[in-house]
């Protein structure tokens, strides 16, 4: 399950790559922008793709004609009442409808919201700018030991590690010098784990943790899932938060995802004829 | 249905798109007159003209000698509080009312802040143990008088203002400031650090910070850092206690946000968390800044700040200490800046930086918390951060005014001061600090490499200080004095030293006494709480008795008058707030300051003492013997100007008349 998981990621993780590859030296809020576009336009395809629209635009249509009888006959109290309720009706008659289809969404909707927090959560490391590198144990008596990070030419490790059984990790500061994509390396005895850090090129794909668990491996993309029997669980770089600013106001991605591609995808199912 | 059909909803789309993504650029104008006053707080005229001539200084030199360059006359007393109102305004205490760093109320005695104001407390609603307060409480400046950037900002000059003392609130004007001396710290302060350690430290009830003591537990330390006290919800006092009052006394507890430290079991290293921040500090390392927020009402009201945090020793003792929590420029709780969205701006360039008036930790040298090598870390630190937004300032200016201020040179002549002269009771040898005030003027001369760079010829250009400085080798105890004079009695003698804010004053016989750092009061009836001395002659003659007594100090051991000059207010000053500053402002001479008690009315059992503190330099002195600065890229046409003088002529720059209160002169002309 996590090698498919990790072939899924791996060719996501190409696509958006190819995708986001013109607006690397625009800020991320273009990239953003963008992919939200794509993104409300396909999400609305695929609901009329999936989706009963012959009775979807029924329920929808009589909403309409039930709203505009309720203005034309809002003295009359018993009809209005009735009005409503057959809008409330028809309401819950139009989600039923959306159900199957937003299930399906969901599947191509998360695949993308990995993909932008990897892009868009956290930001790659300023040249110089110091950052945090933890690693999670499986067993605790594994900090007894020797553990070791070994670091590339351009990476310098400036504190010891800080080993904390309550919490079963260790954890090292770094300041990385020279802009690129470099490996890390953790030795715990004759075992080794490799973890990149990524510094100095502007926004771009930053994976923070790289993990042994499955669900990890799915939301967090960009490195392949740590062996069941390393001594390791997880190591994550602490990479500082992406600044995404939308009109001078700081947003978070997640939010403007949602927001843009909804305005977008809105925008355009007229265009599509699909109805929402 | 054809694209045509949905042509609106494809336009609306792509507008909101152009909109959302469009980056709009926002272009300055430019050309015009322009004018950059750099306020360097304490630079010294005696030690700029020495460095100078030693060859250290070439950007000073170099303005000196293509432009002009003299001392400028100080306010008196000479302190920054007082000076700076002084070159806001243009008039002289009388006429803006800040006459020392404590003013007392005449009514209950204490002291009072001449910074700013909080109003009283309006409407509130109360529920249970809250309290919602809903109007009222408004932070108002305490400083009167118009400051000389509202003029210019009448006249349509741009004006950007970073830092100026004695502006907190901003003034509201359409240009841009943010406040400096006199900004509190995140909890109110003047710069309350904390400190945790397992190891009590000597003079602990002493110190002016928060001093937790802590234990290392399996390899953890849990604390709280403070914030200010909680806005709505109040506690009895003592909860939890046994009370002997059936009245139940309420405040408002301190918000507090609990923070941890995860020392290795080995190696001298520790991590620190707060809320969602993790770091890893070496022992000896400073963190950078820290933003912490704490919670009035979960998710729905919180107030924001920001701390450095500093590992001074893993083990064998504990020991860690935060800056004074500052209020956060990303998300200000308080007035700090004109206009309030400024403060977020600057964050957006600067990154956090410290907001409070004076950062450098001087309390924490003088209370022993920081060695001298760990405040000159701190200091620079200081410097640094402000040294960078002069970068962003000399970038970005393009026309108008901009005033931007230094404090690094003013707060380690008064901690350094020591290291380098060698008659100075707390004399200690230490390479490194023996230079720290010149390196501090050294870097000043970078500083002002830079500016020179951008300097053409539409530019003035004004260096200027606001006082010098002096040795402090012994402090004077006035309250002492008056009380060995016979003018000031105690209830009773035996305890002469024990309390402060004159607990222990006998004012049915106390004709004047001491307050502030250099304010002498008569006890004047109908004016002071329990006045004797009736106004008018009887005052008169009191003042001059005391000028005369006063100048007639002598201190034995050196044979010398601790005071040379002695200012009796009425005749000097001028203004409508002349009669809420001292009735003398005494003027110390080279190497003597007021002492430590005297200020909050505490006797000592001598009169004129060693200093003993870290605090070695001082300019509370006969305002003659420490001059500030004036350098400038044009002439100086007084031969004796004065900090009003400059008032007026930054205004004249622009062709802006001074108000018929101000008390000065042009003194700057064009070569």
């Amino acid at each position: 399950m996590g090698a498919l998981v990790n072939l899924i990621n791996s060719v996501l993780t190409r696509i958006f790559d190819v995708i986001c590859w013109p607006f690397r030296a625009l800020p991320p809020i273009w990239a953003l922008g963008v992919i939200s576009f794509a993104s409300g336009i396909f999400l609305v395809w695929l609901f009329g793709k999936t989706s009963d629209q012959k009775r979807v635009r029924e329920v929808r249509d009589r909403i309409r004609g039930n709203l505009i009888g309720v203005r034309l006959f809002q003295h009359e109290i018993g009809v209005v009442l009735s009005l409503q309720g057959k809008i409330f009706g028809d309401t819950f008659r139009f989600m039923g409808l959306a159900l199957v289809p937003l299930l399906i969404m969901l599947v191509p909707v998360l695949l993308i919201m990995t993909q932008l927090q990897l892009r868009f959560d956290v930001r790659p490391l300023e040249v110089g700018e110091p950052v945090l590198v933890k690693a999670l144990v499986r067993e605790a008596s594994t900090l007894d030991g020797t553990i070791t990070l070994e670091v590339p030419e351009g990476v310098t490790v400036e504190t010891p590690p800080v080993k904390i059984r309550s919490t079963r990790e260790i954890v090292w500061r770094l300041r990385v010098d020279r802009p690129g994509d470099h490996a890390l390396v953790v030795r715990v005895g004759d075992e080794v784990l490799e973890k990149r850090i990524v510094a100095g090129r502007g926004w771009g794909p930053a994976a923070y943790l790289r993990s042994g668990h499955t669900l990890d491996t799915l939301l967090y993309p960009g490195e392949p899932p740590i062996a069941a029997d390393h001594p390791l669980e997880a190591v994550e770089v602490a990479y500082p938060p992406q600044d995404l600013s939308l009109l001078g106001i700081r947003v978070n991605w997640l939010i403007g995802f949602l927001i843009l591609s909804m305005a977008f995808g809105f925008a355009f199912k007229g265009v599509l004829g699909v109805e929402v | 249905m054809t694209l045509r059909a949905h042509l609106p909803a494809v336009r609306a789309a792509i507008a909101l798109f152009a909109v959302i993504l469009g980056a709009a650029g926002c272009g300055g104008g430019g050309g015009g007159k322009k004018v950059i006053v750099l306020g360097i707080d304490g630079m010294d005229h005696g030690m700029l003209e020495a460095f100078i001539a030693e060859g250290r200084l070439p950007n000073f030199a170099r303005l000196a000698e293509e432009g002009d360059f003299s001392p400028l006359e100080t306010t008196m007393p000479p302190l920054s509080p007082v000076a700076w109102s002084t070159f806001i305004t243009g008039m002289d205490p009388g006429g803006h009312g800040v006459f020392d760093f404590l003013h007392r109320d005449p009514e209950t005695m204490q002291p009072v802040e001449p910074f700013y104001t909080i109003g009283p407390e309006g409407f509130s609603l109360e529920l249970g143990a809250w309290t919602l307060p809903l109007t009222g409480g408004d932070v108002e400046l305490y400083r009167r008088g118009q400051a000389w950037w509202e003029l210019l900002d009448a006249a349509g000059i741009e004006t950007t203002i970073f830092r100026m003392p004695v502006n907190y609130p901003p003034v509201d004007t359409g240009g841009r400031s943010f406040a400096g001396m006199g900004t509190p710290d995140f909890i109110g302060g003047h710069g309350t650090y904390s400190f945790y350690t397992d190891f009590p430290p000597d003079d602990m009830a002493a110190m002016t910070g928060y001093v937790e003591i802590v234990e290392v537990v399996n390899d953890r330390v849990e604390a709280q850092l403070h914030g200010p006290p909680h806005p709505f919800k109040q506690e009895p006092v003592g909860s939890g206690g046994f009370s002997v009052s059936d009245e139940v006394e309420y405040e408002n507890p301190d918000l507090v946000v609990d923070f941890e430290v995860l020392v290795d079991p080995d190696a001298p290293v520790a991590k620190i968390v707060v809320q969602d921040t993790e770091l890893v500090l070496n022992e000896g390392e400073w963190s950078d800044w820290v933003r912490v927020d704490f919670d009035a009402i979960p998710y729905v009201f919180s107030f924001s700040a920001v701390g450095r945090f500093y590992l001074q020793e893993v083990r064998p003792d504990f020991k860690l200490y935060v800056t004074p929590l500052q209020i956060n420029p990303e998300d200000p709780h308080a007035p700090i800046s004109n206009p309030a969205s400024w403060s977020t701006d600057l964050h957006d360039e600067l990154g956090p930086f410290y907001t409070q008036e004076l950062p450098e930790d001087t309390k924490a040298f003088s209370e022993g918390v920081f060695s001298g090598r760990e405040f000159w870390d701190q200091s620079q630190f200081v410097f640094g951060e402000r040294r960078r937004a002069l970068e962003y300032f000399v970038d970005t200016f393009e026309e108008g005014l901009l005033f931007f201020y230094f404090s690094s040179v003013d707060q380690g002549s008064h901690m350094l001061y020591h290291y380098a002269d060698t008659e100075h009771p707390m004399h200690e040898p230490d390479e490194l600090l023996r230079n720290g005030i010149r390196t501090l003027y050294e870097e000043m001369d970078e500083a002002l490499g830079r500016v020179l760079e951008v300097v053409d010829d539409d530019t003035t250009l004004i260096v200027m200080s606001d006082h010098g400085f002096a040795p402090f080798y012994w402090g004077v105890n006035l309250n002492t004095w008056l009380y060995e004079q016979g003018y000031l009695a105690l209830k009773d003698p035996s305890q002469k030293g024990r309390y402060p804010l004159f607990v222990n004053v006998d004012w049915s016989q106390t004709r004047a006494y001491a307050f502030g750092v250099g304010g002498l009061y008569v006890n004047q009836r109908g004016r002071d709480r329990d006045g004797i001395v009736e106004p008018g002659a009887e005052t008169a003659r009191l003042l001059d008795d005391l000028e005369r007594d006063l100048l007639a100090m002598v201190d034995e051991r050196t044979g010398a008058n601790p005071i040379s000059l002695v200012y009796q207010t009425a005749e000097r000053f001028n203004g409508p707030y002349l009669d809420q500053g001292p009735d003398i402002i005494v003027g110390y001479n080279r190497g003597y300051r007021y002492s430590w008690e005297s200020p909050l009315g505490q006797l000592s059992d001598e009169i004129i003492a060693d200093n003993d503190d870290e605090w070695s330099g001082d300019h509370l002195n006969d305002y003659r013997l420490v001059p500030g600065v004036l350098l400038t890229n044009q002439r100086i046409s007084l031969d004796s100007p004065a900090l009003h003088d400059l008032t007026v002529a930054v205004l004249d720059e622009f062709g802006v008349a001074p108000l018929p209160e101000m008390i000065g002169e042009d003194t700057i002309e064009a070569r």
